[in-house]
């Protein structure tokens, strides 16, 4: 026969054991190691530097030849929606009107001229993530999904990012975008996969004119402090306070 | 006494279930690793420093590929890094499959060299629908370096000055001489017809003796081994192209 169990010691063993679960169960999760910071695996110092990017205006060929090579190198989407960088033509026009176009992002370079007459003057402008000092999209992301490195790259964790977009609409440059497979968002980190082992971004590498300059902005010797010592730069949309880490030659009113 | 003790201590037992285990049962212990709603940004970069490359650089190209590699770096394309036109090297390196050798049309090096507004005025640009005529430009052209076999063309600006030999020739004492002339002239009037730019260039050089009339393939006559083969540096060129420089007026 069972044996009886009253209502009282029912009510009893049962909270008793919902409550002793729930205390087992919590315990190990309070003593949780709050430093599991994996092993420094590689020798590359990241708090040794500190990157800079500087595109030159002047010297852009339009080529889009560092919008393919990005594509291949980062396995970005082909289709001209999703770039970690693009290339924009601006025409300014003996009026004083501005016209920007980036026809398939500038990956197949540009075929045609714009049909605007009268061009006072005409440039292209490579764009990629300026890496901010002061980044917004990361202080937008309510799962801290996206961080600022110590050698000041910032990067996108694609395993917690929950693709709410709020970085999409934070970023001031139009960087980011949504990885159309995963949901997640995307955008240049300057090949952090080539930086950290001392190789030139694939953008850098791929540019045919030197229009992109790549280097340690603590490096008094790297091409990009040379650069920054040489020329005058500027940087894009610098009254939002986001101190952008791209530095643009060759100023131009109208470009952002 | 008893049972309101026993109240109080299911009351502590609900707040403690409240306050502390509905905090950590619904939350991952992913989040909770390194603090509420963060991710463990050091295994992340990690992640990211760890991912394979794709693009080599020239500087790896040339532990095989030596004597394309002299030829690029001594040409004008030298900047133009081996990868932009064959592929990443990546699955060549591993595998030892030979790379894509990427397309020769006149597109791709109309990416770089067609006319356009927009690109630097000192940069080699030519109109891609009509230079050379329709064939591919590597007809002419080794894409290694571009300018293989020909005349040097004139290093500076000529701002609307014809007359070379006013620098050039054979002359009063210059403050700072310019180059002399490196070869006799035999003859030769026309220094543009082989250094000047593009545009000047292939309207003067020698043209055609004889009529054309009905006449299209040049290779006909002039080809290795015909009537009046084609000079040494032109072999490998097709009719298409001889026009462009040989015009017939």
């Amino acid at each position: 026969m069972r044996k009886k169990i009253s209502r009282r010691d029912f009510v009893r063993i049962g909270t008793q054991s919902v409550v002793g679960g729930i205390v087992l169960y919590t315990i190990p999760a309070l003593f949780a190691d709050f430093t599991t910071a994996t092993a420094n695996s590689s020798s590359y110092d990241w708090e040794k530097h500190y990157w800079g990017f500087v595109c030159d205006n002047e010297k852009c060929i339009g080529c889009g030849r560092c919008v393919v090579a990005c594509k291949l190198e980062n396995k970005v989407p082909w289709e001209p929606e999703y770039n970690r960088t693009w290339v924009e033509r601006y025409v300014i026009t003996e009026e004083g009107e501005t016209f920007v176009d980036s026809p398939n992002a500038g990956r197949d370079g540009f075929k045609t001229e714009q049909p605007h007459p009268n061009v006072l003057k005409s440039f292209f402008v490579p764009k990629l993530c300026n890496q901010c000092d002061n980044p917004p999209c990361v202080t937008v992301c309510p799962v801290g999904a996206t961080y600022m490195t110590e050698d000041g790259v910032i990067l996108i964790d694609q395993e917690h990012c929950i693709g709410c977009g709020y970085c999409l609409q934070a970023c001031p440059y139009g960087a980011r975008f949504f990885l159309p497979d995963k949901r997640v968002v995307d955008k240049c980190n300057w090949c952090y996969h080539r930086i950290s082992k001392g190789i030139l971004p694939a953008c850098v590498e791929a540019c045919p004119v030197k229009a992109r300059v790549f280097g340690d902005l603590w490096d008094p010797e790297s091409p990009v402090a040379k650069t920054l010592a040489a020329k005058r730069v500027y940087v894009l949309k610098p009254d939002l306070g986001t101190e952008p880490k791209v530095y643009y030659i060759g100023f131009e009113k109208g470009v952002h | 006494m008893r049972h309101l003790s026993r109240a109080s201590l299911l009351v502590i037992a609900l707040l403690l279930f409240i306050f502390v285990g509905l905090r950590v049962i619904p939350v991952p212990a992913a989040l909770v690793n390194f603090g509420f709603h963060q991710r463990n940004s050091e295994e992340n970069r990690q992640l990211w420093a760890s991912l394979p490359m794709q693009f080599a650089s020239s500087s790896v190209c040339v532990n095989c590929h030596q004597n394309q590699y002299d030829m690029w770096q001594k040409g004008n394309h030298r900047t133009v890094n081996c990868e932009n036109c064959h592929g990443p090297a990546r699955e060549h390196l591993a595998t030892g499959v030979p790379p894509v050798v990427s397309h020769t049309t006149r597109e791709l090096c109309g990416t770089c060299h067609a006319r356009l507004i927009s690109r630097p005025s000192n940069f080699t640009q030519v109109n891609i629908a009509e230079m050379g005529g329709q064939g591919e430009c590597v007809t002419c052209h080794d894409p290694h370096e571009p300018r293989a076999g020909m005349p040097p063309q004139v290093p500076h600006n000529l701002e609307g000055r014809t007359d070379c030999k006013l620098c050039h020739g054979p002359h009063e004492p210059w403050l700072t001489p310019p180059p002399e002339l490196p070869h006799t002239l035999e003859g030769r009037t026309d220094c543009l017809s082989c250094h000047g730019p593009p545009e000047i260039r292939g309207a003067t050089l020698p043209h055609p003796p004889h009529s054309l009339e009905g006449r299209t393939d040049c290779l006909l006559c002039h080809n290795v081994g015909g009537i009046r083969p084609l000079p040494e540096d032109h072999t490998g060129r097709k009719s298409t192209t001889c026009l462009n420089c040989h015009r017939s007026e």
